[in-house]
């Protein structure tokens, strides 16, 4: 991989330091990771304690099983895969079965990924994200999103991450782009005849 | 870094299913910034849809996180983890133990082959204006700023760097009075035990220049060396430890580590006691675990599991070698004791192994090597040749 470098090997870095007992490296851990999960949190629940719970929850069990875990081979996957599932399964005790999160679990049992369904219902997502787009996706679709624009995942971490196939990721997001596609055109060539 | 031509026709959803464009508008660097702007120069008909792709990126970044937040979860977390702790001390160091064991992950990745140059690297580079090896004899001199410099007799001369003060042989001399970098040589013959204000603990090696900043910044704590080194870095998450050589960097957390970059040596190596650090080159980015070796000989990088010890041997005075070189051997010696030892070509190849005292005088060093190798030794003042016994 020719990543640009840093950014990318720095979760791995801290991981085999704390593995090696260097306990400060847990703390750089948790602050080169968790304002992710906070922001991912806060697009499927508005439930902030819920997100705090759930990234705690997986901190301290990365911290407590440390010893079999010191094979991982990537750290920032395996902790944005067991925060998720810690969410879900806290959606799940709690019953709310209502708006995006209802969704979602539909997904999760259902693996739906196909065309048509672009009518949604309004899902309520939290995080800074423009209000046309709500009504374009699905949960399981925008945590695609998230994935790709906002962590800048390959399509492949993203496939193998949700365990589903290349191609399905693929067409998720070509999709979805050519649905907002007129929206930004639009805007674009409106601020561009303002200004000649 | 791809051709600008590549994308004379790109839409709006071709920009955001490409790698390289959702990279450069994610974490820019500066090369992806001029990239951009010549393709856009090249290319004016394609910035409406460049544009609009920009946009949908930075309106998909996440709002912002609050900091209170992602504190206030850590303490929660550590209040949970420190008692876990302390139910578990009586096994802890065992289970680190193994652990480190199983940790051998070594990572290799090509960086871009135009990669940026380490602006960290540059600036100490272009602040050492004197030959690598233009190390005067003499005294152990710290040099604090233009005017400023103070010379040290002692053979292992202590020096301390507190947040207001330095402390040198008990004298006690204000901040205010240094500039932004602060420059340590270290000659042939003298060492020298160099504490930072962060706490980090370095031991300075005969022939060795060692550049740093006086106060560290917030983000950033770098230094730079010719020579050998063997650091104990104080942990601090928030400030990653840099250690610049003339062709690698090693980024560090906190750990025990030596490096040995002496440029007349053409050859560099870093030997890792505990904790972790990346080594970056030009070319590659390596990362170690404890007892890796690295090295690197006219960029040609190999890592290693081995016995650190004797790497790290010589802050206690010890140098132990291991099927090592007479000649290198010699080299050494050269170094530590400040003097100058010819080798006569037929002894030079020689393999040795052994542990010699350096607190010892030079002769008895070479009383013992000739004991444990057939050589033999004349001097001539501060000049010592070793010659091949005659059988």
């Amino acid at each position: 991989m020719s990543q640009g470098g840093d950014k990318k090997n720095e979760p791995m870095l801290c991981w085999a330091g704390f593995i090696a007992g260097d306990d400060s490296a847990f703390a750089a851990l948790y602050e080169l990771l968790a304002p992710n999960l906070f922001s991912f949190g806060s697009r499927f629940t508005d439930d902030g304690e819920l997100v705090k719970d759930c990234v705690q929850e997986v901190f301290v069990r990365l911290y407590r099983n440390r010893r079999k875990l010191a094979g991982i081979q990537n750290i920032r996957s395996y902790v944005q895969t067991a925060f998720r599932n810690s969410l879900i399964s806290e959606f799940r005790k709690r019953k709310l079965y209502r708006h995006y999160i209802q969704s979602y679990l539909a997904e999760e049992q259902y693996g739906s990924l196909e065309d048509g369904d672009t009518d949604g219902p309004d899902h309520g997502i939290g995080g800074g994200i423009p209000a046309v787009f709500k009504s374009l996706l699905t949960a399981r679709q925008m945590e695609i999103m998230h994935y790709r624009f906002v962590e800048g995942m390959s399509i492949e971490e993203i496939a193998v991450l949700l365990d589903i196939n290349y191609q399905s990721v693929a067409n998720t997001i070509q999709r979805f782009l050519k649905k907002i596609r007129k929206f930004y055109l639009q805007a674009e060539y409106k601020s561009n005849d303002g200004a000649s | 870094m791809p051709n600008p031509g590549k994308y004379s026709r790109y839409s709006f959803e071709e920009f955001l299913q490409d790698d390289f464009f959702i990279r450069s508008m994610k974490n820019p660097t500066g090369e992806s910034s001029v990239f951009w702007d010549t393709f856009l120069s090249e290319y004016p008909q394609r910035a409406a849809e460049f544009n609009a792709a920009r946009k949908f990126i930075g309106d998909m970044a996440a709002g912002p996180v609050s900091e209170a937040v992602v504190a206030g979860t850590w303490t929660a977390i550590g209040r949970r983890i420190g008692a876990a702790q302390r139910r578990r001390i009586g096994y802890s160091i065992t289970a680190t133990a193994a652990a480190a064991c199983a940790a051998i992950l070594i990572f290799f990745y090509i960086s871009p082959a135009d990669g940026p140059q380490d602006p960290g690297r540059d600036r100490f580079l272009s602040f050492i204006s004197a030959g690598p090896d233009s190390l005067p004899g003499g005294e152990v001199s710290l040099k604090l700023s233009d005017h400023n410099t103070v010379y040290l007799p002692d053979a292992e001369a202590v020096i301390t760097y507190d947040s207001t003060t330095i402390e040198v042989r008990s004298e006690v001399i204000s901040k205010e009075e240094t500039a932004d970098l602060n420059e340590l040589v270290v000659p042939y013959g003298k060492r020298s035990v160099l504490t930072l204000e962060d706490g980090t603990k370095i031991w300075v090696n005969a022939g060795t220049r060692l550049v740093y900043t006086a106060r560290f910044g917030r983000k950033e704590r770098e230094i730079y060396v010719d020579g050998e080194i063997f650091l104990d870095v104080a942990p601090d998450p928030r400030r990653p430890f840099t250690v610049h050589t003339r062709d690698m960097s090693a980024r560090v957390l906190g750990t025990r580590f030596n490096v040995q970059a002496y440029p007349s040596d053409g050859m560099s190596r870093i030997a890792l006691q505990s904790g972790s650090l990346k080594v970056t080159t030009d070319r590659e980015d390596v990362l170690l675990s404890p007892d890796n070796i690295y090295e690197n000989v006219n960029g040609a990088v190999s890592v290693r599991e081995g016995d650190v010890t004797k790497y790290i041997s010589w802050i206690d005075g010890l140098y132990i070698y291991q099927s090592e070189r007479l000649d290198v051997i010699a080299t050494r010696l050269e170094r530590y004791y400040g003097v100058t030892i010819d080798i006569e070509p037929s002894a030079a190849g020689l393999k040795c192994s052994g542990k010699l005292d350096m607190k010892e005088r030079i002769e008895e060093v070479l009383n013992v090597i000739s004991r444990t190798a057939p050589v033999s030794y004349v001097s001539d003042g501060n000049k010592y040749t070793i010659l091949t016994r005659l059988k």
